[in-house]
């Protein structure tokens, strides 16, 4: 649901309701308030609510009466619980711990909800005050003009862009190929005036040659002379025309390729928060396609609308000056044609969006059965799914045929307006001809530029269309390169070797505004040792790595490598000091060697294989046909998940980083080849700072230090006997592993 | 195949609640449970119901999960339970799934992959909202209705397609 600017809640109003129930209430006193709208008890009802929170008095108001007025020191914590399609906010009471449900609303306030009470259990927790913007207004991704939510990941509403400003920005993309430009502007007048020449010629052929008054006194070299002036012009149109295009392509690709270059940049400069929330389709359609809509408006269309409206004005101006009786003749179908164009367009337009939808969906059903053609087969179900696509391919023919049809009744329709003003024109001349005030010459010439009227006229009719197409993709482009980076380096960064202490301090994150994945994080790691990170699945683990990557920002707290911020570093030189093995490993399409040495393109042939087989894959790698030449990825050699992993390993090895992180680095192997791997890197690790996370303990048997996370807090930290000992969170899930292989 | 799916739920170790071994009732503003583990009898202030399957089958297979996040059993049917009883798991379960019914669309909108809703509710209410990739978070419900899901993370349904008169019908048939 979205709030109209008019309705749109200002913290103000927001107070001016709540004092009208509790005088004493003020924004400066207040640590929190929001409105909700569902009543907590009743499903379906709706209501008026506030909640209202200060130092000292925690309130609830339901449709202008106070249902919950309790002291702010009796509370501990505020917590919200997302249900479907609505947010429940309840408190802990601190004397008991019991949680009490305070109010319900629907999801348009969810975010702001959050936010809101974020500020809220921080002062709860330790009595402090949170600085950080953290206002009830925050947090909601809106325009603050139209109250319309921006697109994912976006700060830019394309409904608020002014288009003029678009088309001034693509302008100042063009400006390095002004000279093409304008050049062919100039041939445009050129090739309008050429084709304004033509009839004219055709006239003169007419009235002084074909139907002379006095044929014998016809020389034939004036005639001649025509005729070639006439092939003349015709040749020059063309010539005129190639020269054109050439210059516009020129101009046009040059300028695409600059900006797909400007919106590769900006995409690779962005952090992963705000890449993520783009689908890569999303992102490919920007760089591709919609640049590819930009360029084709500026090669295919544009130009031709620029030639057919000088024609058409020409044409006009010319037709108006000789009788203006006959430009009003043949200006009567105009506003016809562009209506009902314009008209039947929008059906039409309705019809095939349905086709596409229907085509999108068989293509999307065909894709589904080939990427699991095993499981099709496995299970027998290769009848069944040629009926789910024949359904799918039916649908779409159906469509089709009804869209197809009802456009080859409609064309012939809208052609017959068009060529009617034709019929009215020789009505009109023909007239003149017969009480000889006109001469054939003329005729022909009439009739041409009538021709030469109407052909302007289809194309103007789609200008809307083309020219919203255009303006929507240039909008979408110029989002992207107006994107904030959120993640950039200092004016001041620093460029400099690590040694591979790090230590986190305090430091709170969420991917969501308001719902953290880490609390109050404090550790601290000494170069060359080596951390487990154990937990349960979901605790917060890979993100507090992507955290000391610097792939996210943390919001609270620090994160330090060598006493300095990683915010103080640039980020190039951060990252190339820190290598990572993902369980998920991503291989390029290219061979193994290229793969490995992506990590250090200026690597020896010695260094590949030798981190290869620290890695343990240089045993398969040498045994495939091709050796370490062996084409991966797309349509590549099909390594297995464990294989894909050592190939991992070996290039964060090449990389020989200050930090190696290991997220499930190891998973996919069986545990020999794990504990061959494991002894490799421990040799390597001895002055490396080695972070890892396993699921299986044994993984983590070398490791210095163990952390033990739990719901996004360290719950234990200490050496493996150290937790055994303890008889915590560490010791039970040893418990279970050792009972799970004992079954084993 | 009822003898498989038996040993099924025996070898999942799904714990099914009725009327015999569970009780439900309201504690602090939140549906709390007393049930019988097979062991003994246990109370929990909080509990927490997922449906199965919330586009098909409203009032069958409901999970019931505690605070801790385990699932401590499953209604299969909430008429398993006596009426005051399975009237207080349907409230609890139309309080948590929150879907306002669409009486009419008064007006649809799409523009930038964005498709704007004005619409009339069950209840009368006027209200505004937007979605995004319409096409696919319309979710068709059984043979007729279908849910909405708008941008937010709101959910309306509407409950025949059929039945929404022609101009309502004509804006959204585009998205079927």
């Amino acid at each position: 649901m979205f709030i109209r600017k008019k309705e749109k809640t200002c913290v103000g109003g927001l107070y001016d309701e709540i004092k009208r129930i509790l005088p004493d209430a003020s924004a400066e006193e207040s640590l929190c308030t929001f409105r909700f709208n569902l009543d907590k008890d009743d499903p379906e009802k709706r209501i008026e609510g506030f909640f209202y929170a200060d130092k000292k008095r925690l309130c609830v108001i339901s449709d202008g009466e106070l249902v919950l007025d309790i002291d702010s020191s009796s509370v501990s914590e505020i917590k919200t619980d997302i249900g479907v399609g609505c947010i429940y906010v309840s408190y802990v009471e601190k004397s008991s711990g019991i949680i009490k449900l305070i109010c319900r609303s629907d999801m348009s306030s969810s975010k702001r909800i959050i936010h809101a009470l974020k500020k809220l259990n921080h002062y709860l927790e330790d009595g402090k005050e949170l600085h950080a913007s953290s206002d009830g207004e925050d947090g909601v991704d809106r325009c603050e003009k139209c109250g319309r939510p921006f697109q994912p990941g976006s700060k830019t509403c394309m409904h608020c862009t002014s288009k003029k400003k678009v088309v001034k920005r693509l302008w100042r993309v063009a400006s390095p190929y002004k000279g093409f430009i304008v050049s062919s502007i100039v041939l445009f007048f050129l090739v309008s005036v050429l084709n304004l020449a033509i009839p004219y010629i055709n006239k003169i052929l007419v009235d002084d040659y074909i139907k002379s008054e006095n044929p014998e006194a016809v020389s034939l070299f004036p005639f001649v002379l025509v005729v070639l002036s006439m092939l003349g012009t015709q040749l020059l149109v063309r010539g005129v025309s190639m020269v054109r295009s050439h210059l516009l392509i020129n101009a046009s690709n040059g300028m695409i390729v600059d900006l797909r270059k400007m919106l590769f940049d900006k995409i690779q400069k962005l952090s992963i928060s705000k890449i993520s929330k783009r689908t890569s389709g999303d992102l490919m359609s920007r760089v591709s396609s919609d640049t590819s809509q930009v360029q084709n408006f500026l090669v295919n269309y544009l130009p031709n609308v620029l030639e057919q409206l000088i024609l058409f004005i020409a044409v006009g101006t010319v037709i108006l000056v000789y009788d203006y009786k006959l430009f009003i003749l043949i200006m009567i179908p105009t506003p016809f044609v562009v209506l009902s164009f314009n008209l039947f367009w929008k059906f039409v337009m309705r019809m095939y969006r349905r086709r596409w939808q229907c085509s999108a969906q068989s293509n999307a059903v065909l894709h589904d059965i080939f990427s699991g053609i095993r499981v099709v087969k496995a299970f027998g179900m290769e009848h069944r799914e040629a009926e789910r696509y024949d359904k799918a391919a039916r649908d779409e023919r159906n469509i089709t045929e009804k869209a197809d049809c009802i456009w080859s009744i409609l064309m012939p329709i809208l052609q017959f307006f068009i060529s009617f003003g034709e019929f009215i024109i020789l009505y009109y001349v023909g007239n003149k001809i017969l009480g000889g005030e006109m001469t054939l010459g003329e005729m022909t010439l009439f009739s041409s530029y009538a021709g030469l009227i109407y052909g302007p006229l289809r194309m103007i009719a789609g200008i809307p269309r083309h020219a919203m197409r255009f303006l929507t993709s240039s909008s979408k482009i110029f989002e992207i390169l107006d994107e904030e980076i959120e993640i950039s380096d200092r004016e001041q960064s620093v460029d400099k070797a690590i040694k591979g202490d790090i230590e986190i301090n305090n430091v709170s994150f969420g991917y969501e505004s308001g719902t953290e994945v880490l609390h109050n994080i404090s550790l601290s790691i000494k170069s060359g040792e080596f951390i487990g990170l154990v937990g349960k699945s979901g605790t917060g683990k890979s993100t507090l790595i992507n955290l000391i990557m610097r792939m996210y920002d943390v919001e609270e707290g620090s994160i330090l490598v060598d006493g300095i911020d990683i915010r103080d570093y640039s980020q190039e030189s951060l990252r190339s000091q820190i290598g990572v093995v993902l369980q998920e490993t991503f291989l390029f399409s290219g061979s193994i060697y290229q793969n490995i040495a992506y990590a250090k393109p200026t690597a020896t042939r010695e260094e590949i294989i030798a981190v290869s087989k620290l890695a343990g894959c240089h045993e398969f790698i040498i045994k495939l046909p091709d050796g370490y030449n062996t084409k991966v990825g797309e349509k590549g050699y099909n390594l297995s998940g464990g294989e894909r992993q050592r190939v991992a390993i070996a290039r964060a090895l090449l990389h020989n980083p200050r930090i190696l992180i290991l997220d499930e680095a190891t998973a996919s192997l069986d545990t020999e080849t794990e504990k061959q791997i494991q002894d490799a890197l421990a040799n390597l690790s001895a002055n490396r700072t080695t972070i890892a996370i396993a699921h299986r303990l044994s993984t983590l048997r070398n490791a210095t230090k163990l952390v033990v996370i739990d719901k996004g807090r360290i719950a234990e930290t200490g050496t493996h006997d150290e937790l055994i000992e303890k008889k915590g969170i560490y010791y039970g899930l040893v418990m279970a592993q050792r009972e799970m292989s004992k079954m084993e | 195949m009822a003898e498989n799916e038996i040993m099924l739920e025996e070898a999942a170790k799904i714990h099914r609640l009725d009327s015999t071994n569970a009780k439900f009732y309201t504690k602090n503003g939140f549906l709390a449970m007393t049930y019988n583990d097979g062991e003994e009898e246990k109370n929990l202030d909080r509990v927490f119901l997922h449906r199965a399957f919330p586009f098909e089958l409203l009032w069958k297979y409901i999970s019931v999960i505690s605070d801790d996040g385990k699932e401590k059993g499953v209604i299969y049917d909430i008429k398993d339970f006596d009426d005051d009883i399975s009237a207080l798991i349907k409230t609890e379960l139309e309080r948590k799934y929150y879907s306002p019914t669409i009486k009419t669309i008064d007006s649809l909108k799409e523009r930038y992959g964005f498709s704007y809703w004005r619409v009339t509710l069950s209840d009368g209410r006027n209200l505004n909202f937007t979605m995004q990739d319409t096409f696919r978070n319309i979710v068709r419900v059984g043979e007729d209705g279908a849910i909405l899901l708008d941008v937010d993370g709101n959910r309306f349904v509407i409950k025949s397609i059929a039945g929404l008169d022609r101009k309502s019908y004509r804006r959204i048939e585009l998205y079927l």
